[in-house]
């Protein structure tokens, strides 16, 4: 870890990514993140897939824990999907036109985020904790990010829902850094938060 | 003019390209300066069907404009060749049996309808990389496919993404930390 500790004494600030499948909550959690280091939210959230369709940039925010200072600039990734189908916005009372527009957008963003793996630093993985870990987005991101060396924290989410299973995630993920927070009601944020600070000190 | 891109052989029918090169090859390349020199020679035949105001013999094929074109042959099972574009250019595949209007007078003369070129053609606004044009044929953006992820929009305007294997983080991509932008 020697190395890391170098890379990020050199540089002013660390290029965290949110990444995850649509709806799992990155941008809820990016919000709580920049609420309580920069005092104003990230971006928009919506019950309807693929809400955040560009990467979200919060820059130069600090996180102070324990001693520890750790200057860096959030990026809330759109949603990663293999398969961006307009039908599925046409249920949420979006017309035909703007759904294609929705998914066309959407698919840009799937793209942008997963060429956004080559300017990150550290990244946050999160997982729907009430959904089925085992998903081709999952594995394959998570691999992809493990195969570059980035230092990434799995984080399940949506764990104030009743269905909600983490254990399942340890499971399918082990030997990672493993956070299990509701970033709706902010639980165990600051859990969260010290296992960052101890990732990248 | 399509050449055979192991042995050079010419293939001036789209018969010739779905049957595959004599030499065993399956892969043509549209060579533009080729048809551009059989084109000022008048030799029609030679440019294809799809280059503008061109008349072109029945059953052959040609990229309008554009080079970067290639043709890949099926070994002959009965479906159409699929064909591979560069970007912003513009390719012309006959349709399936199915999707033919038989009787059509520009068919007829082996031309290609004008709405043809307008769906098989990319843009430098599309993101998908691969086009579903008809069932069994394909339309793609060879300068964007070598980049992941590899995206297809299929005839429902239904995009599938092709997420990149696990791989490393390119060498010459610096990260932007502390970059204002």
């Amino acid at each position: 870890m020697g190395w890391l500790r170098g890379i990020f004494k050199r540089k002013k600030a660390v290029s965290l990514g949110i990444y995850g499948s649509p709806n799992v909550g990155k941008t809820t959690l990016a919000n709580r993140i920049c609420v309580d280091l920069a005092n104003e939210p990230m971006g928009a959230v919506s019950p309807v897939p693929h809400e955040t369709r560009k990467v979200q940039k919060k820059e130069n925010m600090t996180l102070k824990l324990n001693g520890f200072t750790l200057s860096m600039n959030l990026l809330d990734m759109p949603g990663i999907a293999v398969k961006v189908d307009y039908r599925d916005f046409l249920g949420y009372g979006i017309d035909k036109d703007a759904a294609q527009k929705r998914a066309r957008e959407a698919t840009l963003g799937v793209v942008e985020a997963v060429r956004s793996l080559d300017k990150i630093d550290a990244a946050l993985f999160v997982i729907d904790a009430t959904e089925d870990p085992y998903t081709q987005v999952n594995i394959t991101i998570i691999g992809n990010i493990e195969a570059r060396d980035i230092p990434i924290v799995v984080v399940a989410n949506k764990i104030d829902l009743p269905n909600a299973n983490t254990q399942r995630i340890r499971e399918a993920f082990p030997g990672y850094e493993f956070v299990e927070v509701s970033a709706m009601t902010g639980e165990n944020l600051n859990k969260l938060y010290s296992t960052i600070a101890n990732k990248l000190s | 003019m399509h050449k055979c891109s192991k042995c050079g052989h010419a293939a001036t029918s789209l018969e010739e390209i779905d049957a595959g090169c004599p030499c065993g090859s399956k892969v043509f390349v549209f060579d533009r300066q080729i048809a551009q020199a059989a084109a000022a020679e008048g030799n029609s035949d030679a440019a294809g069907a799809g280059s503008p105001g061109s008349t072109p013999g029945a059953g052959s094929i040609g990229a309008p404009g554009n080079g970067g074109a290639v043709a890949a042959g099926n070994g002959g099972n009965g479906t159409p060749a699929a064909a591979v574009v560069g970007a912003v250019s513009t390719f012309a595949v006959p349709e399936t049996s199915k999707d033919k209007t038989p009787g059509a007078p520009e068919e007829q003369a082996g031309k290609v309808p004008e709405s043809y070129f307008a769906r098989t053609s990319f843009t430098t606004d599309d993101i998908e990389n691969i086009k579903v044009l008809t069932q069994g044929v394909f339309l793609l953006d060879v300068n964007a496919i070598s980049k992941n992820p590899v995206v297809l929009k299929d005839e429902d305007e239904i995009y599938y993404v092709k997420l990149p294997l696990v791989q490393k983080k390119p060498a010459d991509v610096a990260p932007d930390n502390g970059k204002k932008e």
